[in-house]
C-alpha cells in the first residue's frame, strides 16, 4: 500500500514536473512567436489568469495546484485538460515545432499530463466528500448546505469551525480545524444517531461510510465518561484524514476560566487564587 | 516428600474449584436463593404490554406474575445500571434505547451481557377532532407555539402568541391550545424531547449555549397560561373527556395507540410533511417515534445460560416477550397498539434474543 501510494504520488510529482516543463517551453515558443508574428491567434494561455501566465513556468505547476484546491480540486483536473488542450492545439497544428522532436516530448507529457488529471480527478473525487468547494464558500456556506452534508453532521455533533489551515507547495495540504463547541443532550445524541441511520439507508458509497465512521467515532468518545475530543481536524493530503485531540472531561479549568465562570454565576468573592499563590499558604 | 506434593495438590484443586464460589461471595453478587418472581421496572407507556407478558408466563409456564413497578425511563436505567443482584431489577421497558452514557454506566458497575429486546415501535401524534381542520404542524411550530419563552433577537422573552397563524401564514388562524400528558410522565418527557427541544434545535440563541442542561431547559420549559394543558395519567382513560372539554380547534399529543382506540371521531395531524401510520413508524420516516425496548440482565439469569442465577425464568421472559404470539401481527401486543416490526426484521431480533447476543451500543 505504501509502495503504491509513493508510486502514484511519484508519477503525480513527475507529471506535474513534466506538465510545468511543457508549459514553460509553450510559453516560449508563444512569445517567440508573438515577437516574429506567427499565429498570435492560435495561442492559448497556458494557465487560466493572466498573473498566472506571466509567471515563472517552476511556479506556474504549484499554483495550479493551489489554485485547484482553492476550487475545490476542480480547477486541479480543468486547468490539465486545458494545459493539454493548448499543448494539442499548438502541436497539432505543427505551427510552432516542425522537427517532430516536440511531438514526441509532448506525447510524455501528455500522457503524464493524463496521468495527472486522472490522479487529479480521483483525488478530487475522495477530498471531495470530506472537503467543501473552498475554504471560502465553505466558511460562508455552512448554513446552506443540505441536510445530509457531512459539514452539517459535524455541526450537529457540536463542533463549530475554528480555522482553515493551508500549505501552499507541490504537494499542498488544506486542513479544517474543530473546535467543540456544544455539549449534546440525550435528546441531541437520540437525534443525530435517527439522522445518521437515515443518511446510512440513503447513502452507501465509502466515502459516506467514512464520514458516517467520523461522525460514530465523535459521538462514542464524547459519550464516554472519560474523555471527549476537543478538537476535531480533517487533512487532506497524503489522504483524507480524521485526527481527533481528546480531552478528559474532568480536566480542572484554569484559575482564569474558573474566576470568569463564578463571575459569571455573580459568586464574585469567591476568586481561586492561581495555584502558585496557593501554595504558599 | 510425596506427601507434601500430594497435599499441595489436593490444595491447588480445592482452590481453583472453590475460587469461583469465593470470589462470588465476596463482591455480593452470589445470590443465596433464587428469587421467583422477575423484577421489572418499566416506562408507563409499557406497562400495558408487559402485564400482556406477565399473564402469559403465569399461564403458559406456571411462573410467578411480574414484579412490576413504574418509573421514568431514565431512573429505570439508573437502577438497572446500579449493579448486580437481587435488589437490582432484571428487567427494564422503557421508550427509547439505553444512551451511550447509561450504557457506559452499566459497564461500569459490572453490568455485563446486556440482552436488548426489540419488540416494536410506539409514536406519539397529534390529533385533532375529526370535524376541525387539518393542516401541516411542525416541531418548529410546535416549540414557537408552547414554549415559555421564545427568542427575539438575542433576548428570550415570555411567549405571547395566541393564534397559530402569527407562527406561520401558512397555518390556520386559530387560537393555539394543545392537550398533552402533564408534567413528569414518561409521555410528557418524550414530547418534550421530540416537538420541544427539536423544534429549537437549530436556532442560533440556543446553539450559542454550552451547556446541554441550560439548553434543554429553555427549550422545554411550557408556557402555563393554559395554551398547554395537561391531561392527567393515565392518558388513555382521561384523554377523551379532556378533549371533549377543550375548545374548538385543539389539538393533542397522545401515544399513537390512544388515536387507533379512538380514530372514529378524530384525525392525524401531520408533522413535517409525514402522517404517522403503521409504515412511517415502522421505516422511521415520521419525527415522533419511540422505539420500545426491554433490557435483560443476563448474570441473572441460571447457570446454565451464564448468570448467577438472582432470578427463575428470565429466558422464558424473553422467549415469550419476543414470541410470534406477542409481537407477531395480530399478536396480543400487536392488539394493545404496539406498532410491531415486519416479518424479516422479526425474526431477526428474536433470534438475536434467543441467542442472548449482548447488547453493544
Amino acid at each position: 500500500m505504501t509502495i503504491l501510494r509513493h508510486g502514484l504520488f511519484l508519477a503525480l510529482l513527475f507529471g506535474l514536473l513534466l506538465a510545468a516543463g511543457e508549459r514553460a517551453s509553450v510559453l516560449a515558443q508563444t512569445q517567440a512567436a508573438a515577437v516574429d508574428g506567427r499565429h498570435p491567434v492560435d495561442v492559448v494561455p497556458p494557465l487560466a489568469g493572466p498573473a498566472l501566465a506571466s509567471m515563472p513556468a517552476g511556479l506556474s505547476a504549484r499554483r495550479t495546484m493551489v489554485g485547484g484546491l482553492e476550487n475545490g480540486g476542480q480547477v486541479l483536473a480543468l486547468d490539465f485538460a486545458a494545459a493539454d488542450d493548448s499543448v494539442q492545439a499548438l502541436g497539432g497544428s505543427g505551427a510552432l515545432d516542425d522537427t517532430g522532436a516536440g511531438d514526441q516530448r509532448g506525447m510524455l507529457g501528455r500522457w503524464f499530463d493524463n496521468v495527472a488529471y486522472w490522479l487529479g480527478t480521483a483525488y478530487t473525487t475522495v477530498t471531495d466528500g470530506f472537503t467543501p468547494p473552498s475554504p471560502e464558500t465553505f466558511a460562508k456556506g455552512m448554513r446552506t448546505s443540505s441536510p445530509d452534508d457531512f459539514w452539517k453532521l459535524v455541526g450537529d455533533a457540536g463542533y463549530k469551525l475554528k480555522g482553515i489551515s493551508t500549505d501552499v507547495g507541490l504537494v499542498p495540504d488544506v486542513a479544517f480545524s474543530f473546535r467543540y463547541v456544544r455539549e449534546l443532550s440525550d435528546g441531541d445524541i437520540n437525534w443525530l444517531e435517527r439522522k445518521l441511520r437515515h443518511h446510512e439507508n440513503k447513502y452507501h458509497d465509502p466515502l459516506s461510510y467514512a464520514q458516517r465512521a467520523i461522525i460514530y467515532t465523535l459521538l462514542s468518545i464524547n459519550t464516554s465518561n472519560y474523555y471527549y475530543v476537543e478538537e476535531l481536524k480533517v487533512k487532506l493530503l497524503p489522504l483524507p484524514t480524521a485526527s481527533f485531540n481528546l480531552n478528559p472531561w474532568d480536566n480542572d479549568l484554569n484559575w482564569e476560566h474558573d474566576t470568569l465562570l463564578r463571575a459569571i454565576q455573580g459568586q464574585k468573592h469567591a476568586r481561586r487564587k492561581p495555584v502558585e499563590e496557593e501554595s504558599r499558604y | 516428600m510425596l506427601i507434601v506434593r500430594l497435599f499441595c495438590t489436593v490444595v491447588v484443586i480445592a482452590l481453583l474449584i472453590l475460587a469461583p464460589a469465593i470470589s462470588a461471595s465476596a463482591d455480593g453478587a452470589g445470590p443465596v436463593v433464587p428469587r421467583a418472581a422477575i423484577k421489572v421496572l418499566v416506562s408507563p407507556l409499557q406497562v400495558r404490554f408487559l402485564a400482556a407478558v406477565s399473564e402469559q408466563l403465569v399461564t403458559k409456564y406456571r411462573l410467578q406474575p411480574l414484579d412490576v413497578s413504574t418509573v421514568l425511563a431514565a431512573p429505570a436505567v439508573k437502577a438497572f445500571c446500579a449493579g448486580i443482584g437481587p435488589e437490582t431489577p432484571d428487567v427494564i421497558a422503557i421508550p427509547r434505547q439505553m444512551a451511550k452514557r447509561e450504557y457506559n454506566q452499566c459497564i461500569e458497575n459490572g453490568v455485563i451481557d446486556i440482552v436488548e429486546l426489540s419488540p416494536g415501535f410506539d409514536a406519539l401524534v397529534l390529533v385533532t377532532r375529526r370535524d376541525d381542520l387539518v393542516f401541516n404542524m411542525t416541531l418548529r411550530a410546535m416549540f414557537f407555539a408552547l414554549a415559555a419563552t421564545v427568542p427575539q433577537g438575542d433576548e428570550f422573552v415570555p411567549n405571547a402568541v395566541k393564534r397559530w397563524r402569527e407562527l406561520d401564514p401558512r397555518l390556520p388562524d386559530q387560537e393555539i391550545n394543545v392537550l398533552g400528558s402533564e408534567n413528569g410522565t414518561a409521555i410528557n418527557a418524550f414530547f418534550k424531547e421530540i416537538f420541544m427541544e427539536g423544534g429549537c434545535r437549530g436556532l442560533h440563541q440556543f446553539k450559542s449555549i454550552y451547556s446541554s442542561a441550560d439548553r434543554v431547559k429553555g427549550c422545554t420549559a411550557l408556557r402555563e397560561d393554559g395554551r398547554f394543558i395537561g391531561i392527567k395519567a393515565p392518558i388513555a382513560i382521561n384523554f377523551k373527556p379532556a378533549m371533549e372539554r377543550a375548545p374548538r380547534g385543539s389539538i393533542a399529543v397522545v401515544p399513537y395507540t390512544v388515536y387507533q382506540h379512538n380514530a372514529d371521531w378524530l384525525s392525524l395531524i401531520p408533522v413535517d410533511g409525514v402522517t404517522p401510520s403503521d409504515e412511517t413508524i415502522k421505516s422511521d420516516d415520521y419525527a415522533a417515534v419511540s422505539p420500545v425496548r426491554f433490557y435483560v440482565k443476563r448474570k441473572h439469569m441460571e447457570a446454565s445460560f451464564g448468570g448467577l442465577g438472582v432470578v427463575t425464568g428470565l429466558y422464558k421472559f424473553i422467549e415469550e416477550a419476543m414470541s410470534e404470539g406477542a409481537i407477531g401481527t395480530g399478536g396480543y401486543l400487536d392488539v394493545l397498539g404496539l406498532v410491531v416490526d415486519d416479518a424479516d426484521d422479526r425474526r431477526r431480533d428474536r433470534e438475536s434474543a434467543m441467542r442472548l447476543q449482548p447488547f453493544k451500543r
